[in-house]
């Protein structure tokens, strides 16, 4: 049954490589803003987002330590979604495609995010008002 | 739910994936998709996709040093096998004329589209996957 306030979103670039990853994560954040639940599917480069061993870094062209540059990393970005859909009482649901954390060694995910499959995409999709697919180019 | 998925990057990762990767995704979403009549998975191939159409071969094995692949994607395979799940496949004709194809035999099962006639396709669509 097609829930009006959902909408499923399938992603497939790597942390770190394109902008396409900063307006996915603005569309996740919008669609929060507009009282939707969220689900995703993590497909392909995708499944390194919530990778948990993630690490911010220093920046020396910018005269900054790891502190001072304070280092986006996408799985920070993830779970300030989950803390927000969390106090709008909003459901946020993160699958990585298994196979492909397993061939990029990604399998530490931060918590709240789900080893899945192609069909927990369809499931999302099935109980979703649309769907939204941003492929890699 | 019906889907049309829509292809329009071809050969991203294929060497290393040993697949294409949407229409891998495709088919592993096929046992949902048959779980009701009401479903339907199709795939529009544009851009440099329709190159898919004609693939006789599997892509060719990659050598690096001593190693040697031994399963290289087969996506003559991938797309029969899906023509024989009951998707349905079509191709964008000005993308096939773009690039000199629009001559060659069309595999059986496989239809044709003008760009005028894809709204249609959308429009029956419940979800547009374009990939």
């Amino acid at each position: 049954m097609q829930q009006l306030k959902q909408l499923t979103f399938a992603f497939m670039d790597p942390p770190f490589e394109s902008e396409r990853t900063v307006s996915f994560f603005r569309l996740l954040d919008a669609a929060l803003d507009k009282n939707a639940d969220v689900c995703v599917f993590a497909y392909e480069g995708a499944a390194a987002l919530a990778f948990a061993k993630q690490a911010q870094h220093g920046n020396a062209v910018h005269g900054h330590d790891l502190q001072q540059e304070d280092h986006p990393l996408t799985k920070t970005w993830i779970k300030a979604l989950q803390d927000k859909a969390r106090l709008k009482g909003l459901r946020f649901e993160w699958v990585n495609c298994g196979l492909c954390v397993d061939e990029r060694g990604v399998n530490e995910s931060i918590a709240d995010c789900q080893r899945g499959g192609p069909s927990d995409f369809w499931t999302f999709a099935e109980n979703a008002f649309n769907s939204l697919t941003i492929g890699t180019r | 739910m019906k889907i049309l998925n829509v292809l329009s990057q071809a050969f991203r990762t294929t060497v290393e994936e040993q697949d294409e990767t949407i229409l891998w995704l495709i088919q592993s979403m096929m046992s949902k998709a048959k779980a009701s009549s009401d479903n339907m998975m199709s795939l529009l191939l544009s851009g440099h996709a329709v190159y898919y159409a004609f693939q006789n071969q599997t892509q060719p094995a990659l050598t690096l040093g001593d190693w040697q692949q031994s399963q290289p994607a087969n996506i003559k395979r991938d797309i029969q096998q899906m023509l024989d799940a009951g998707i349905s496949i079509y191709l964008v004709y000005e993308d096939l004329w773009d690039r000199g194809l629009d001559m060659l035999p069309v595999p059986a099962g496989i239809d044709i589209v003008n760009r005028n006639e894809i709204p249609a396709l959308y429009e029956y669509a419940d979800h547009i996957w374009h990939w």
